[in-house]
């Protein structure tokens, strides 16, 4: 009897989050660690060719601009404690609360990808490309996939915000806003080793 | 177990751990330290800032041990294939292809062979790859 009143209502904050009738929450993990693992094979693809080319690999901060790509990392976290607010705001029934903190997610995303822009151009304005060098290859293809994850990210909160600004989640009904956490995070944990190891290492 | 969801954690002290450990690597970054050093404090920051993000604004660290076991099991074989594969694929990786191998653009060294003569057509019984290595010097 207690298993049937779970599962009349499956959104209920009371109740303690189980694995089996959240399964939304279970299904985008499954999806982010098979994401983890593309985001693996390309931090090893990258971490393989630079060991094997020591002889044509640059210093990568002689290329790159690491203050700035800090700045940007701090944007993106910045932009996920804005995410978490979302979440906590939905959780107590703010729903106000919860569109000014998604619309603050998103203007950081689009920070983010604003930044990542110029600085895509002022390094192709300065010969760095795809075919020209590994380094060029590996740089380009590990951070144009992580800021496809951005922009998906963002349009996906555009989505959530649309829906909240229907009036769709209350106080039993956050479900989804979590999961949008959930990627928005994971998007946030990518870039920080991606600016670990391709930036500063 | 209990009502997870309501233990809200203090999302500003995460923040603030993320942050002090973002100006650290930038910091050990331009400290110039010795490469390996700076790797190893640059690869631990970065683990522990993941970390941090994953168990908290991800709540892993709230939810049901049954969905961290799932998530970060992947994970820890992932790092064994990686770390397995490691001498193979990088630190032994060959400078150089093998002499026999015909590399795109370069002249096929099977068209010689012909030349020896006919005497050279008696065993025939041999593997075709018997004949590259004889004429390797001049290649």
């Amino acid at each position: 009897m207690d298993h049937a009143a779970a599962m009349e209502h499956p959104m209920d904050p009371a109740q303690p989050s189980p694995l089996s009738p959240n399964w939304g929450k279970i299904m985008m993990w499954l999806f982010l660690m098979s994401d983890a693992m593309s985001f693996a094979g390309l931090l090893c693809a990258y971490a393989a060719v630079r060991m094997s080319n020591p002889a044509v690999w640059p210093v990568p901060s002689s290329i790159l601009g690491v203050p700035l790509t800090a700045l940007n990392t701090f944007i993106l976290i910045c932009s996920s404690v804005t995410m978490v607010k979302a979440v906590a705001a939905i959780q107590k029934g703010d729903v106000v609360g919860l569109k000014r903190f998604l619309a603050a997610t998103m203007v950081g995303g689009a920070t983010f990808l604003g930044i990542q822009a110029y600085e895509w151009t002022h390094l192709i304005h300065e010969g760095l490309s795809v075919g020209g060098s590994l380094f060029g290859a590996t740089f380009f293809v590990l951070t144009g996939f992580h800021g496809c994850h951005v922009l998906s990210g963002v349009i996906y909160l555009g989505c959530i915000l649309s829906a909240a600004a229907r009036g769709r989640y209350t106080v039993h009904n956050w479900n989804s806003v979590e999961i949008v956490g959930l990627y928005w995070h994971f998007v946030d944990l990518i870039w920080i080793l991606v600016f670990t190891f391709v930036y500063l290492i | 177990m209990s009502a997870a969801e309501h233990k809200e954690p203090k999302y500003l002290h995460v923040f603030w751990a993320l942050l002090v450990l973002t100006l650290a690597e930038v910091g050990v970054f331009y400290l110039h330290l010795p490469t390996a050093l700076m790797i190893i404090c640059l690869v631990v920051m970065a683990l522990v800032k993941a970390g941090l993000v994953a168990a908290y604004f991800m709540h892993l660290a709230l939810e049901k041990r049954t969905l961290a076991l799932i998530v970060v099991s992947p994970l820890v074989l992932s790092a064994i294939i990686i770390i397995g594969l490691t001498p193979d694929s990088v630190f032994s990786y060959p400078r150089k292809p093998p002499e026999h191998w015909v590399l795109p653009g370069e002249e096929e060294p099977a068209s010689e062979p012909s030349v020896p003569g006919p005497e050279e057509l008696a065993p025939p019984a041999q593997p075709p790859q018997q004949a590259p290595p004889a004429d390797g010097g001049p290649a």
